[in-house]
């Protein structure tokens, strides 16, 4: 817990005090009890601009970048009165705070959530406060995307796969509240089916050694977490509305919580959000079909008793229809030689709210129980979680197979996970846990295709084990962790033959970090893990073209001539299997904040699609890939710098560079996220009394052409070739691509903002305009920019009510 | 490290695998779906008018959507100076002849109205002339059929080979989908491909 505290006060001073750099005053000091004992874990709010941070392991907090004037300081505590500071700020203050026992509520106290531990000795990135209000109303792939070295794989304006150093899909683990959420990943037009106005704050975990949450963490974990159940009884919430220009979309999403008063313990919280967005646009055209609708809904309820115990239980629902950009839909490679010469996407017409095919129908549903006891310095937790993904993809087909699915797929999720944590002297902690899995996954009747993965059901079992301690100026961590899956699989091959398989996976990861101060004001954070992940099922038995690409994929076990399915005994596979060594250097000064991450991550064994060759069916001639092995490298930089330059006025830089290589061919990757930068300029004034805040910001972010792009091999050329009986694929097997990497882009944006409080009410304004000069540019890791210009200017408006 | 493990992990899998396998059940298999869109067999069938045996010549591919490609099983050789009805038709021939979805013509005939076929060809034929309406749509192809709303559909068209031998001609078909978009001037660069294959064909000079 008290590593998640540290861990918070770091973010809070590199992201929410980031919001009023202004001013360069701080608050610091250490909460303690009646007897002068450190209180670690208490909360700390500054009322006056709703910031709040909680006390570390010594019972020490700092507020930063605070303006002259008078504040107000809530501290609370479990178990103790709040306290109520009134502190007038002319220069930096160091205050002792002694908190007085409160023997009415000691017996039947609420308990703070219980929290993870998230490792000190990893490298993190957090999206919270008004960070995360800023990108309300975008999806959570978009929201992530403003972290330095996370980056996207985009289908179009609405589908956004989050890339961590390079690396996505199945290689990145998203918890969605504390939960491992699982989907059908395998696609890159398959976004995380997660509503981001759940969170209250959006972990990312940049280095692979998240080894408590199992395997798959090659590049990294998104953490998803709603804030903690209220402990004050009352009804508190927020009611929030987002408005945009391009795609007129409008989201309106509510949150409501209380704590009830009779049985001291016992709190709620339910959320709702409903989003609908039309066709977007280009600076040229309108993006016909890439409107979009979700429904996302959620509750919760808990138990908490005293110090002893917790018990929890939670649903959420999300539900989204996602059009895909219409002339995108091809069928063949000349289909697509059409589409790229069309200056205007073809079937481009006038704006309109309706979603046609091709089209996704997305539904996720989460059941989750869970309950933690502490014993002494021993905490015990157990959480159960059913997941029920339903996805259903349409294609654009012949007018009587329309409305009929081309993919439609029902996987269903049981995790079970337990934890001992037990708390050790200095600071130090031990945890001990198991995960187990069940997941089945099958093809619903009907589709009137061959399906393009088989049914599954797999069994996964993980244990681990974690050590933290301290070597003289070092924080040390270290962990290993085991685990097993094993996969009986059935499908249907190309021939609508039944096939049947099962499998077994097994290997182990391992984890080093250390932390240590340097100076006052700086920390180094190294970790140095390998990890590996069992393939997906996708990746060893697909087979066929999905949701309108002109290119045919083959699973790994698929024979290259008979194309029927291998025993992986047969084949050369082996576990994917990473070793990431991830350093940072964080620097926090009252006028300074700093942070500079440097990365490799080498992955033996990198599962891709790789180029071929051509094949002819009734259609013409398409590429066909096959998921392939090969070793590929991850080198990277991560640079952000928030600096004071005057009053109210403040500059954050920021720059992510990644280079990554297949070293075993001597090849580029694809999709590899270009070198970007971005320069972002903010004023800040606060106003006493009603107008309690207002800002300004004006950004640019320039992103470079990917210069380390495969080859291009035009259409024309392939099929000039293909028609003199040549296979230019079979003949140079290295990636390649149908077009050059799109040319390096500069956006601006600008944005207002107000804040007005009357009460304990409180209400948020905020214009924004991105792609301020309405440019039209593509992006190289969008796949529609075949097709297609990114979205022109945008005009946001958001509101916030808060009460 | 995991590398000098792993002997010990293949025995521990070994031990789990049995266990599992004892207690785990076989998987189903998906259902086994009709798959109307999947064409792997086109046939055409050139009928003389003035009667006499139709030529008829077939292009497969042995594996639909696998590595294999279609080819045209040999080539087309017509009769010079004749005038010939061509019928096609498209079927999956991974299926046998007597189950439902072998036959696809009926499906492209029952949507008449979003599909079009376009031919090209370079030299054979008396009529029509030129090279086609594949690179533009204006050029004459002798339809001889229509949709429901009078525009061309061409599963039966009429042609009319020179009366001079010639050898080594390519004759090319188009099959687009176009849905909301078939009009009078709608090209085969409009809408989606179903079919697109090339034939080599003889013309025997008139005896």
């Amino acid at each position: 817990m008290r590593a998640l505290f540290t861990f918070l006060i770091l973010i809070t001073s590199l992201f929410g005090l980031a919001q009023n750099p202004i001013c360069s005053f701080s608050i610091g000091g250490k909460v303690v009890d009646h007897e002068g004992q450190a209180l670690p874990g208490a909360s700390l709010v500054i009322i006056e601009q709703t910031r709040g941070i909680v006390s570390d392991a010594k019972g020490e907090f700092f507020f930063q970048n605070l303006c002259e004037g008078t504040y107000t300081l809530e501290v609370k505590f479990v178990g103790y009165r709040t306290a109520t500071i009134k502190i007038r700020i002319k220069k930096d203050e160091t205050i002792r705070i002694a908190l007085e026992q409160d023997e009415t509520l000691l017996n039947e106290v609420v308990v703070q959530e219980h929290y993870d531990h998230i490792s000190k000795s990893q490298t993190n990135a957090v999206l919270s406060g008004a960070a995360l209000e800023a990108l309300r109303g975008k999806t959570l792939g978009a929201a992530l995307k403003n972290i330095t070295g996370v980056n996207t794989i985009q289908s179009g304006p609405a589908i956004f796969k989050p890339v961590i150093h390079g690396v996505h899909s199945q290689r990145i683990l998203m918890l969605n509240n504390g939960i491992r959420h699982e989907g059908q990943q395998w696609g890159a037009e398959h976004a995380p089916e997660i509503d981001p106005f759940i969170a209250s704050n959006i972990v990312v975990i940049k280095d692979a050694s998240a080894i408590k949450y199992g395997t798959d963490a090659l590049g990294g974990v998104v953490i998803v977490n709603p804030a903690a159940l209220p402990t004050t009884p009352g009804i508190g919430g927020a009611f929030h509305s987002v408005w945009q220009s391009n795609g007129r979309s409008g989201t309106a999403a509510g949150i409501v919580e209380g704590a009830s008063q009779k049985i001291k313990g016992l709190s709620w919280r339910t959320h709702g959000s409903v989003k609908k967005a039309g066709d977007f646009n280009s600076p040229d055209y309108v993006l016909t079909n890439t409107g979009f609708e979700e429904r996302n809904f959620s509750a919760a309820l808990g138990y908490h008793k005293s110090e002893e115990a917790g018990f929890e239980v939670f649903y959420s629902r999300f539900s989204s229809e996602i059009g895909i950009l219409r002339g995108a839909s091809v069928s063949s490679l000349q289909d697509l030689q059409n589409a790229f010469n069309a200056k205007v996407p073809q079937y481009s017409t006038d704006f309109s709210y309706t979603i046609q095919s091709p089209r996704q129908e997305v539904q996720h549903n989460l059941l989750k129980a869970n309950a933690h006891f502490h014993r002494g310095h021993n905490t015990f937790s157990v959480q159960y979680a059913m997941q029920l993904n339903e996805r259903q993809e349409f294609d654009l087909r012949r007018d009587s197979l329309n409305s009929l699915p081309a993919i439609d797929l029902t996987l269903q999720t049981h995790t079970l996970d337990a934890e001992w944590e037990q708390e050790l002297k200095q600071d130090n902690f031990r945890c001990i846990g198991f995960n187990a899995m069940l997941q089945t996954n099958d093809n619903n009747f009907g589709t009137k295709r061959l399906p393009f993965i088989p049914n599954f059901t797999s069994y996964t079992g993980g244990l681990y084990a974690i050590q933290h301690f301290t070597l003289n100026n070092w924080d040390l961590e270290a962990g290993l962790r085991f685990d097993y899956r094993y996969y009986t699989v059935a499908g249907r091959d190309f021939s609508n033959a039944v096939y049947t398989s099962s499998m077994v996976f097994a290997n182990a990861s391992a984890t080093m970090g250390a932390t240590r101060k340097v100076g006052t004001a700086g920390e180094f954070i190294t970790g140095l893990s390998t990890t590996w992940r069992p393939p997906h099922v996708a990746e060893l038995y697909s087979v066929g073209t999905h949701q309108s690409a002109a290119a045919i994929e083959f699973g790994l076990l698929l024979d290259e001539t008979t194309n029927r399915v291998k025993d992986i005994e047969d084949s050369d596979f082996k576990n994917e299997q990473a070793l990431k060594w991830v350093n940072t250097f964080k620097l926090a000064k009252s006028l300074t904040q700093m942070e500079i991450t440097a990365y490799a991550n080498v992955i033996f064994n990198y599962i891709f699609l790789k180029p071929e060759g051509i094949t002819r069916d009734v259609r013409g001639a398409y590429p066909y890939f096959r998921y392939r092995q090969t070793d590929a490298s991850f080198v990277g930089l991560d640079v952000m710098v928030d600096q004071v330059l005057a009053s109210h006025v403040s500059v954050v830089a920021k720059a992510s560079l990644l280079r990554a290589n297949d070293f075993r061919n001597r090849d580029f990757l694809i999709y590899i996220p270009a070198n970007r930068a971005e320069l972002l300029l903010k004023y800040e004034k606060r106003f006493d009394k009603k107008l309690s805040n207002a800002f300004a910001t004006f950004g640019t972010s320039y992103t470079a052409r990917q210069s380390r792009a495969p080859r291009v091999v035009t259409i024309d050329q392939i099929i000039q070739a293909s028609n003199e009986g040549q296979d230019l694929l079979a003949t140079d097997k290295s990636m390649f691509d149908f077009t050059a990497a799109p040319a390096g882009y500069l956006l601006a944006q600008a944005g207002v903002g107000l804040s007005f409080e009357l009460r304990s009410k409180k209400l948020d304004l905020q214009l924004q305009c991105d792609n301020l000069f309405n440019c039209a540019y593509r992006e190289y890791t969008n796949r529609m920019r075949y097709f297609s210009d990114e979205i022109g200017r945008n005009v946001s408006i958001s509101l916030k009510y808060s009460f | 490290m995991t590398s000098i493990l792993k002997p010990q992990f293949l025995k521990i899998s070994a031990i789990i695998l049995a266990a599992s396998v004892l207690f785990s059940c076989e998987e189903d298999a998906p259902g086994k779906e009709d798959t109307p869109e999947l064409i792997t067999k086109i046939q055409l069938t050139f009928t003389p008018a003035g009667g006499g045996n139709p030529i008829v010549a077939t292009a497969t591919d042995p594996d639909g959507i696998g590595v294999q490609d279609i080819a045209p099983d040999g080539q087309i050789n017509l009769i010079g100076g004749t005038n010939y009805r061509l019928s096609i038709e498209f079927f999956n021939g991974l299926l046998s002849p007597t189950e439902a979805g072998y036959d696809i013509t009926e499906e492209v005939l029952e949507e008449a109205n979003e599909h079009m076929l376009f031919f090209s060809w370079d030299g054979g034929f008396s009529n029509p002339t030129g090279n086609g309406n594949i690179d533009n749509r204006t050029d004459p192809v002798r339809y001889a059929d229509n949709d429901s709303k009078g525009l061309p559909l061409g599963l039966l068209t009429d042609w009319s080979t020179q009366a001079t031998a010639t050898q080594n001609r390519k004759f090319r078909i188009m099959l687009k989908h176009q849905p909301d978009l078939k009009s009078a001037s709608s090209g085969s660069n409009v809408g989606e491909t179903d079919v697109d294959i090339q034939f080599t064909f003889n013309v025997t000079a008139v005896n």
